[in-house]
């Protein structure tokens, strides 16, 4: 159980996640922690391949804020601005900074954004 | 008329637009074109890495042992990148004409030289990158296992080789760390990018 303002409540998020089908899953995604990480241990099934936010495989796109204020993406090696402005996040090295839904599967979107913004991106 | 089951097919006889080789996948299931799109990333990141490791190695001067190993990572990712090329042509696609767009498009990081290197840190980005090679092959295995027997054939070999480097970077890392011996049971090469798996067949592949 979570109680506001204890320590647990500042050492996870809760970051709801949610597949194609509309089902919804809840992770609790401890302080410093990348989502797919916690995703898995939680024993959800996401596609990944890289891991260190180059390939686009974990694609994500956040939901009720600015992705930037919802996922910190700094550990991505290749993540743009433009990532960030269309909502989309990278759950192998994104790390939530506050409670969060995020649309999983988004591999395909982010390919075509990465296709209209110019922007480099593994196409297969 | 013929008896021979397999004597024809859906491509008139003559037609040069069309293959069987590429026909006979898409009726086992085989979606060609995004099979052939990840062929192109996975070459990418070979090619890329072949590339990026002949950094890597350059800078690990002073640790001749890691050097050589190194090197034998270096050539067996270009002998992948050579090996699967040809097999994106056979399935109607081709490399990018520019070398900026293959880079770009590559599936696995570009291994950059760290910052302040150091032979610890070198072995980390020598690591992942081989980890990141294995998730890509795997995935290639499991789209191609039973249906498309030629390119599975060559991702498992890839495979083989990129689950070897990665236990090689870990016996060294074990032992650049202190860690104790994580011993990754393999001897050396016989010839420096011998690559045993990918370049075992009697085709050219130099």
């Amino acid at each position: 159980m979570r109680y506001p303002g204890s320590p647990l409540m500042a050492q996870s998020h809760h970051v709801v996640l949610v597949f194609p089908d509309s089902r919804e899953a809840p992770v609790e995604v401890p302080e410093g922690t990348f989502i797919l990480d916690a995703a898995m241990q939680a024993g959800l099934s996401l596609p990944y391949t890289c891991l260190q936010g180059w390939c686009i495989t974990c694609a994500a796109r956040v939901l009720n804020a600015p992705a930037h204020e919802c996922v910190d993406n700094h550990a991505a090696l290749r993540y743009y601005d433009a990532d960030a402005e269309a909502g989309f996040v990278l759950l192998c090295t994104g790390k939530p900074l506050r409670d969060c839904r995020i649309s999983v599967y988004q591999s395909a979107a982010m390919k075509v954004h990465r296709r209209q913004h110019r922007l480099p991106a593994p196409l297969g | 008329m013929t008896n021979k089951p397999h004597a024809s097919g859906r491509v008139p006889v003559g037609d040069i637009s069309q293959r069987v080789g590429v026909e006979q996948l898409e009726l086992r299931g085989v979606d060609v074109a995004a099979l052939r799109e990840k062929l192109i990333d996975a070459a990418g990141a070979e090619f890329t890495t072949y590339y990026y490791y002949t950094i890597l190695r350059m800078w690990l001067a002073g640790n001749e042992d890691y050097k050589e190993i190194c090197e034998d990572a270096r050539l067996e990712d270009r002998a992948h990148f050579e090996f699967v090329t040809p097999r994106i042509y056979e399935l109607g696609g081709g490399i990018p004409r520019d070398i900026r767009d293959f880079a770009d498009r590559a599936g696995c990081p570009d291994a950059y030289l760290p910052d302040n290197p150091n032979a610890e840190k070198i072995l980390t980005v020598l690591l992942e990158a081989e980890r990141c090679a294995i998730r890509t092959w795997s995935e290639v295995c499991d789209l191609t296992f039973g249906k498309d027997p030629r390119t599975y054939d060559i991702a498992s070999r890839i495979l083989q080789e990129e689950v070897e480097h990665e236990a090689w970077f870990i016996e060294l890392l074990a032992k650049e760390r202190g860690e104790g011996p994580r011993p990754s049971g393999h001897f050396r090469r016989g010839e420096p990018g011998e690559a045993p798996y990918s370049k075992n067949h009697p085709f050219y592949n130099p």
